[in-house]
């Protein structure tokens, strides 16, 4: 989701789309014994389409690109290599 | 230039692996980028730990976004290039847990008699375990996106440097440099995170 976001070249459907095809890909596993002492983790797996659309919209109030340069991606990489797809920019 | 190893790049497909796929939206005219997502690449058949392998061989990497409490028991089948296997992990729990902790009502902190980890620190690590259970994937996404922010940029920095083919001598502290070998033109994202 945030690859999607930083290549800049989806929309907020086809990513929270992309995003929750797991959920169908996914086989469903049988419930493990409850152990208190033990996180379990089958209560994350599957990705719910509302779960998708609720960290997009996160992401969209932190401010998408500006979020993610603000932690410290590499603006400048990232332009270079929009630079290096142009052609596919320039087609969509 | 397109060439037999851009193909191959393009084109992986591990049937042993449910959800193994292309990480970005596949429209009418997807990114030339390889970048493919899985949940796990522990229990390859025989065939797909081969094509890993080769893929691996081409200059592809993997980065693991799991901390070593969310692997699985040891893999049955390994690809070898190890040194192109970067573990990235993206939860930490001494940030999670005060994250979680921060998020209990004080009726809940009472039940455990607070201070709980003082008096009490196994029906503490309990609240807690249910507590993150109960905001489930959103509270784990968020608390994520939250507490590991340098973790977050550091990967995708990885994949877009990866992406680039740049040798491990150009890339900057942190970003794979370490790793021998690392002149990447193909990424596996190893789920981001745990699909």
């Amino acid at each position: 989701m945030l690859l999607a976001i930083l290549f800049g070249d989806s929309s907020d459907v086809e990513i929270i789309d992309e995003y929750s095809k797991s959920e169908a890909l996914l086989e469903a596993k049988p419930f493990p014994k409850f152990d208190p002492d033990k996180l379990d983790w089958s209560k994350f797996s599957g990705t719910p389409l509302s779960v998708g659309v609720a960290t997009m919209d996160l992401i969209n109030e932190k401010g998408r690109d500006e979020w993610l340069y603000s932690i410290g991606v590499d603006r400048v990489a990232v332009k270079a290599w929009k630079a290096r797809h142009s052609s596919h920019f320039e087609r969509h | 230039m397109f060439t037999f190893g851009s193909f191959f790049l393009l084109n992986l497909k591990l049937k042993s692996c449910p959800n193994f796929r292309r990480a970005l939206p596949q429209t009418s005219a997807p990114l030339p980028l390889p970048v493919y997502r899985s949940c796990s690449l522990d229990n390859l058949s025989v065939n797909d730990s081969v094509a890993l392998s080769d893929f691996l061989e081409q200059g592809g990497i993997v980065v693991d976004l799991r901390n070593a409490d969310e692997r699985s028991p040891p893999p049955q089948q390994t690809p070898q290039q190890t040194n192109r296997i970067l573990h990235r992990p993206l939860l930490y729990p001494d940030r999670l847990w005060p994250k979680i902790e921060s998020q209990l009502t004080i009726r809940e902190k009472l039940i455990c008699g607070f201070p709980g980890p003082l008096l009490s620190p196994r029906r503490w690590n309990s609240m807690l375990y249910r507590a993150l259970e109960k905001g489930g994937l959103m509270l784990l996404y968020k608390t994520i996106l939250e507490t590991s922010e340098v973790e977050i940029a550091a990967v995708l920095n990885t994949i877009v440097a990866a992406e680039s083919g740049v040798r491990a001598g150009e890339l900057p502290e942190g970003q794979g440099s370490h790793r021998p070998g690392f002149n990447a033109a193909g990424n596996i994202v190893r789920g981001f995170i745990r699909r």
